[in-house]
């Protein structure tokens, strides 16, 4: 642990010319290497600055093999990198070569975009690769061929991790663009030895605990992060975060602790106490853009690197990060649908742990499984207040649509139902206007013009084969729609066509009524 | 919109709705429904109860109840041959016989043109009561959804999974929860229409809008609609032609101004995905040769036939006969269904070694090389109708190579903002779902695939797919690096190249000599099929550029 001065560390960050896609950090930690479209570079650490001391992309032929999407460093070799270009090809890089150019090798073995390289931790020779392809390769770098080639059909393969070496030597997992993770062991490249589907769209970026070797991050374009039981195949913690999680990466000697960066729009680099999954533990907003990768100092909690789109390149020091919870209000409110609400507070208001947070760096740190302890010590009390006044609940239309009855009985009987509905309901007016359509029903067919509608109700029933219920109102609906016509020159509305038409439009029918109603 | 006196446009709800009454799954309620249609016309046509009197057709109000039925007529047609429910098409059909015998002064119309499109013979398409239980179904759907069955959707039936996304997608942007009003969606649809003078969707969405109680006003042209929807018209007529010149600045304009006629991230995300998605809608319009809908004006007629009418009527299009520039008429070279598929086999097996130069010569090779059909300058000169909706509609697409500055208008990498991994997320994050239909839609084209070419069964057509798919990045400036443009000068002869840029960039200049002289051995279901990969790779490639502008804004 290189615990022994901290205080000396700081946030530092340097500019590499160029949107960087991915960081790798040497086997010492003393240099980082940054890779993307447009820039190669190697810089070292030293006294809180960052120093170029090798830049990657030289030559006469700028071609897309120095176009990175990825990149590792041998952790047994020091002088092995290995970068995943866009193009397709995977290339080794070594240091120690005496020309300008370091590029040692070029495997031509994809056919699209490799997403990922990943040096095995403890075998200087094995390099695995994920492409848009659907493969992954296994190559033996020293023999400058592939060993093995899995495949997991035609959906792309986003990541590619080596299980640590200590927890599974011949393990490794890959994230696929269907939502699948797979575990595979390398000797076995004819068959998957256990695949789960973990996500809803692309798995990003997956993540082996480095302690726990059941443990599994996964995360994707679903916003989540999952950490899954690899013996039980279940998810033991979700994170769901407000954007498509670019990367995940375990923090060293934290056990609960994972840090994220989002894909686009979020910026800044969180990192998570899974077992309180509202609320980022800590927060990076250093970059500008997006960040694109997160490499920790080996076995250190407290340092950590990140590259972004914005070509900075980041050493950040976990006591100057923000702690989102700490400027949240504990209160909160909300509504049911039944009208009820819900108050939340905090009952010693102030306490929010702002005050706590001072101290030293060290201090802050034993503290850390405290200040989560914290937010439950909080007692926070519910309040729920039950609210029936008309004006917020919607009872009313819950009862009209269980009681109101649209047909069974003679239409006058159905409107004097229903108008007696309305008014228990206190809704005088659409009372009335249930009454005016009795009234327009009443009038018409047994008063005003009985010459004219007796002799049109029999023609018309008889042309009808079964003398129904539902025929009867269907006619009556009829009448009612030429009545319509006839005031007005149309129809007034499809509502009225047909009365199972009208059953779906109950309120339709006491607005319009309503309208009519004014209107007279 | 009327230029036909014959054929009273219907222009209020009422009577726009007056055959939705059809429009259930339920065959008892269709049956009531009908009964409804017949009294009514019966009414109107009669008198109430009596026998009609002479001059009965003034009672009811004053109104003039011939005209009332006469505006019925064309949606009867429309009924008795595209609706899926044989019961409906049946009384239609009968019910339109007998109007005919009554006489009484209505001018009962006949349908032009013959089955959903131009360039294929009606019975090579799915009929509208296939036995394919899977389009069936989907056709009642899309029947229950838009109150017809449409033209496009009937063609698509070819491919019912793909049909199932589409209209999926397409009734979630149209009718379901989102951002914008729902006359709003219809106008944006009418005006990204206009951009290709596709008088089809026009006259679609025109129905729609009045349905949806749009404002009448609107339609008379650009100059009466709100100001909102005035300022979209500038990045309507860029995302149609010229994508990449939209940069954050058009969207500041949009979301930065003040007052009630600024659009928020959330609209202006819909209105894109709605502007791309009938841009690239006109193109599959244009490319099958989608013939006017029955009862729209143009696709019925009340004279009696004559064989000259028979296209001279199909007012969207270049009447063939004029076309000889068309596709180079290199036609006979083109290679055989067995040669692109040797083609094919080679490329799988020699993977040849090309260096990065090469690679990007033929990239900017297949770039400026496009080749278009020469339509002998002939282009359809657009009527005043479909013009109220359109600004500058000299505003064409021009050759991405021929941008200009090379460096301010960088290639587009996929590799840096693709589809999945960034456009997916922001559409998802702005308008909730869009993201994961859209996805499930570019996925279904790009995938889709039966193995087969032509005759031949067992094919492997992934190379021919992508080929396409990256050609049409490729003239909108979208570089994919993992991609050997050699492939695409491989496996697309010269014509279909030419027929695949017309499309795409120029639809409304395609004739029925051009869609019959491509692909020559393959079926019409698998040109449809290309045609809707021609659909999706263009409305992805303006979504890539409209959405990375967005994003760039928003950061």
């Amino acid at each position: 642990m290189k615990t022994g001065q901290p205080d000396l560390l700081q946030t530092v960050s340097c500019h590499t010319e160029g949107a960087i896609n991915a960081l790798a950090l040497s086997k010492d930690g003393s240099h980082v290497v940054v890779a993307g479209r447009n820039v190669f570079k190697i810089y070292s650490i030293e006294d809180n600055q960052f120093y170029e001391r090798n830049n990657l992309r030289v030559g006469r032929h700028l071609n897309l093999n120095f176009s990175a999407s990825d990149v590792s460093w041998n952790q047994v070799e020091d002088h092995m990198l290995a970068s995943a270009a866009t193009n397709g090809a995977v290339v080794i890089w070594d240091l120690n070569r005496l020309s300008k150019s370091k590029q040692e090798h070029v495997f031509q073995e994809h056919r699209r975009t490799v997403n990922r390289v990943n040096f095995h931790e403890t075998e200087a020779n094995l390099l695995i690769s994920g492409s848009q392809d659907g493969s992954m390769k296994l190559f033996d770098v020293r023999r400058r061929a592939v060993s093995t080639t899995f495949s997991s059909g035609s959906t792309s393969i986003r990541d590619v991790q080596f299980c640590p070496a200590n927890l599974g030597y011949f393990n490794f997992g890959a994230a696929d663009e269907s939502g699948n993770v797979q575990l595979w062991d390398m000797r076995r490249p004819d068959k998957v030895e256990k695949q789960l589907t973990a996500h809803s769209g692309p798995v990003f970026t997956i993540d082996w605990h480095p302690d726990d070797k059941n443990w599994l991050g996964t995360a994707g374009r679903d916003k989540m992060i999952k950490v899954w039981d690899l013996q039980k195949e279940k998810v033991i913690h979700l994170v769901q975060t407000i954007a498509s999680v670019a990367q995940i990466r375990w923090r060293p000697s934290r056990r609960f602790h994972i840090a994220s960066c989002s894909l686009l729009v979020d910026f800044s680099i969180n990192v998570w106490d899974i077992r309180r999954p509202y609320i980022p533990f800590a927060a990076f907003e250093e970059h500008k853009d997006v960040a694109t990768g997160i490499v920790w100092k080996k076995d250190d909690p407290h340092v950590f690197f990140s590259s972004g789109k914005d070509g900075f390149l980041y050493q950040h020091i976990f006591h100057d990060a923000k702690r989102p919870a700490d400027h949240t209000i504990p209160a909160g409110i909300d509504m049911s649908i039944m009208g009820d609400i819900a108050f939340a507070y905090s009952d010693k208001p102030g306490i929010t742990g702002k005050s706590k947070s001072s101290g030293g760096r060290m201090s802050l740190f034993r503290k850390a499984p405290d200040r989560s302890m914290q937010f439950t010590q909080v007692n926070s009390l519910m309040h729920m207040f039950s609210q029936w006044d008309e004006s917020v609940s919607m009872e009313w239309f819950v009862t009209s649509a269980k009681e109101y009855l649209l047909k069974g009985r003679p239409v006058q009987e159905l409107c004097e139902h229903n108008a007696t509905v309305a008014e228990k309901l206190n809704r005088y007016q659409v009372a009335q206007s249930w009454r005016l359509l009795q009234n327009l029903f009443g009038t018409t067919v047994t008063s005003a013009h009985p010459p004219l509608h007796q002799p049109r109700t029999v023609s018309m029933v008889s042309t009808i084969s079964e003398r129904q219920e539902t025929e009867r109102e269907v006619e009556h609906m009829y009448i009612f729609t030429r009545n319509c016509i006839q005031v007005h020159g149309r129809v007034q509305d499809s509502a009225f066509q047909t009365p199972s038409l009208m059953a779906f439009n109950r309120r339709k029918v006491d607005e319009l009524f309503l309208v009519k109603q004014s209107a007279d | 919109m009327i230029t036909d006196d014959l054929s009273p446009k219907p222009t209020d709800v009422d009577s726009l709705r007056f055959v939705h009454c059809l429009t259930s799954r339920d065959p008892n309620i269709r049956n009531r429904g009908f009964e409804m249609i017949t009294r009514t016309i019966d009414t109107w046509l009669g008198g109430y109860g009596s026998p009609p009197g002479p001059r009965m057709e003034r009672v009811n109000g004053g109104l003039d109840c011939i005209a009332l039925v006469q505006e019925q007529l064309g949606d009867l047609l429309r009924l008795s041959v595209q609706c899926p429910f044989d019961d409906v098409r049946e009384k239609c059909i009968n019910l339109l016989e007998d109007l005919k015998e009554r006489g009484r002064g209505l001018k009962v119309p006949r349908r032009i043109g013959d089955g959903p499109c131009r360039f294929i013979p009606e019975n090579e398409v799915m009929p509208v009561n296939t036995t394919e239980d899977q389009t069936q179904m989907l056709y009642v759907d899309a029947f229950l959804q838009n109150n017809r069955l449409d033209h496009v959707t009937q063609l698509v039936g070819f491919h019912p999974s793909y049909l199932e996304c589409f209209l999926r997608t397409q009734q979630f942007l149209l009718r379901e929860d989102g951002p914008l009003p729902f006359d709003y969606r219809h106008f944006i649809a009418i005006m990204a229409a206009g951009r290709h003078q596709c008088s089809y969707l026009i006259n679609l969405h025109t129905q729609e809008f009045i349905l949806k109680g749009g404002d009448p006003a609107w339609l008379r042209g650009l100059n009466f609609i709100p100001k909102k929807l005035r300022d979209l018209y500038e990045i309507n007529k860029l995302l149609a032609h010229r994508p990449w010149l939209i940069t954050k600045s058009h969207i500041e304009k949009l979301t930065r101004g003040t007052g009630k006629d600024n659009w928020s991230l959330s609209e202006l995300m819909h209105a894109l995905i709605l502007l791309s998605h009938f841009h690239a809608l006109a193109s599959f319009v244009y490319g099958c040769g989608i013939h006017t809908e029955i009862d729209h004006t143009g696709g019925h007629s009340y004279r009696h036939h004559s064989t000259s009418e028979s296209n001279s009527n199909d007012t969207d299009y270049n009447s063939d006969g004029s076309s000889d520039g068309g596709i180079p008429t290199d036609s006979d070279s083109e290679v055989g269904i067995e040669i692109l598929m040797e083609r094919m086999r080679k490329l799988t097996e020699e993977e040849e070694e090309t260096t990065h130069e090469e690679r990007l010569k033929r990239f900017e090779k297949v770039e400026s090389q496009s080749v278009e059909l020469t339509t002998s300058s002939k282009q359809p000169s657009p009527k005043a109708d479909i013009l109220k909706f359109v600004d500058d509609s000299e505003y064409v697409y021009q050759d991405f190579a021929k941008r200009g500055s090379v460096s301010e208008i960088p290639t587009f990498r996929a590799q840096d903002y693709s589809w999945e991994d960034h456009g997916f997320s922001l559409a998802n994050r702005l308008y909730a779902e869009t993201g994961t239909l859209l996805d499930d839609k570019f996925r279904m084209a790009y995938n889709l695939t039966y193995y087969t070419m032509g005759e031949m069964v067992n094919v492997d057509t992934t190379a021919f797919r992508r080929a396409i798919w990256n050609y049409i990045h490729c003239m909108y400036g979208i570089r994919h690096d993992d991609y050997n443009y050699g492939e695409v000068n491989h496996l697309l002869e010269r014509s279909l190249k030419a027929y695949i840029k017309t499309v795409t960039c120029y639809p409304e200049r395609l004739t029925k000599k051009d869609y019959d002289n491509v692909m020559k051995g393959f079926k019409h279901s698998e040109k449809v099929h290309v045609n809707l990969m021609l659909l999706e790779a263009r409305m992805q490639a303006e979504l890539l550029y409209a959405l990375r502008a967005v994003m760039q804004y928003m950061t």
